[in-house]
């Protein structure tokens, strides 16, 4: 996946973008914006679920791409930096809704996890298995897997990565994407099974 | 006979073809004979097309307007908002401000109680004070730092500071001259005191 909305070709790459920008050009910022935030508004949004957080996830994204945007070097790509930026945003995200999930459980004794509970009255045999499986309940699935293994699946099926951009945005090696995406892809089938046995 | 759980390791790398010649030839055997992977390859594959098939989402139609403003408005909102530390950094950064806020305390409370350590400014005038010049102008003051801690107190066995008394400097060549002269002075200072205004630095 390179130059995500970067459809015609004359138009300048994401690294001339920022470059320009870097020298002072507002309107390639506007650019990069363009380009990226519906790519990357879908990224936050498989990994957070909630849609109304990824639009504020990619609000500060954008933020620390205008405010840090001499820390870029070109000798990374910019597809890699400002998706790791926001991997890196969805993630905390996750951790503070998981601190408050623990003092919510220790606190009232419940679980706050009931939205993701998937109701009996949504299973109709007698549809066909695509409107089965809604992307409600491929998204409440991929939800419950945990951020590692969330992450990776977005990024390779999902947003359609390569092996090694992925092992650049996570900065882990190769061979840990290619185990991580395999798992993950064994972890959603298993958790998906139910209703594709209905098929 | 290899487990299904060596075949599974080896699912991601079938389907993307990246599996040798005799690897896959290995695995499609295996896939022949075991019902349970064959589903599950197949539901891998599956699930692969359609979480390509999800359908996009786009931002909301303010979403460029609410971007443009939180921009102008971290360019008002100062420095620490702008860079805020990273969140492992935020609890020792509080402490080692506290330190020097504590530091500073010490310091300010040292200087209003004489101490070698720190010194504090002093009337020049007292210098002049002699016994037969008991009397100082307090027209014209000037300021010195006091460098060593004033003789009139003294720490006795008890710890306690009381004044330093005529007698204690018997037998002290020059003493109770010396003792003497600190009286005029202590007199002058508390005279000077009367006279002079707040002086800020």
């Amino acid at each position: 996946m390179t130059n995500v909305a970067r459809n015609d070709p004359n138009s300048p790459t994401d690294e001339e973008l920022i470059e320009r920008f870097q020298q002072g050009d507002i309107h390639a910022f506007e650019q990069i914006v363009k380009r990226y935030k519906d790519p990357l508004l879908n990224f936050i949004y498989r990994f957070v679920g909630n849609q109304e957080q990824a639009e504020d996830i990619l609000q500060e994204t954008f933020l620390r791409v205008y405010r840090n945007r001499h820390a870029y070097r070109r000798v990374a790509k910019f597809s890699t930096w400002i998706y790791t930026i926001a991997g890196n945003l969805a993630r905390t995200e996750l951790r503070k809704r998981k601190r408050r999930r623990l003092l919510s459980i220790s606190d009232l004794g419940v679980e706050e996890d009931k939205d993701y509970e998937v109701s009996d009255d949504e299973f109709n045999p007698e549809q066909h298995v695509d409107s089965l499986l809604h992307d409600e309940v491929i998204q409440r699935e991929i939800n419950k897997l945990s951020p590692k293994f969330r992450e990776v699946i977005i990024l390779r099926d999902i947003q359609e990565f390569s092996y090694e951009e992925i092992s650049k945005i996570l900065r882990i090696p190769i061979g840990t994407v290619k185990s991580r995406v395999n798992r993950a892809r064994l972890r959603l089938q298993s958790q998906l099974k139910k209703y594709l046995d209905k098929k | 006979m290899k487990s299904c759980e060596y075949f599974e390791e080896l699912c991601s790398r079938y389907l993307e073809q990246e599996l040798s010649a005799a690897e896959r030839l290995e695995f499609e055997d295996h896939l022949d004979s075991c019902p349970s992977c064959r589903d599950k390859l197949e539901d891998i594959r599956f699930i692969r097309q359609r979480l390509k098939k999800l359908k996009p989402i786009t931002t909301t139609a303010d979403f460029e307007t609410v971007l443009r403003a939180q921009i102008q408005m971290s360019k008002h909102i100062g420095w620490s908002k702008v860079w805020p530390l990273p969140a492992y950094l935020r609890w020792p950064a509080m402490g080692l401000a506290a330190a020097l806020l504590l530091f500073a305390a010490t310091f300010l409370f040292q200087r209003d109680h004489s101490s070698q350590w720190f010194p504090r400014l002093q009337p020049a005038t007292e210098s002049f004070a002699t016994p037969s010049n008991p009397t100082i102008s307090t027209g014209n003051i000037f300021y010195s730092l006091e460098l060593v801690p004033l003789p009139q107190r003294n720490v006795r066995d008890t710890g306690k500071p009381r004044a330093l008394e005529r007698q204690d400097l018997e037998g002290v060549p020059g003493g109770k001259a010396a003792h003497d002269s600190v009286q005029i002075v202590e007199e002058a200072r508390e005279k000077a005191k009367r006279h002079i205004r707040t002086v800020s630095f």
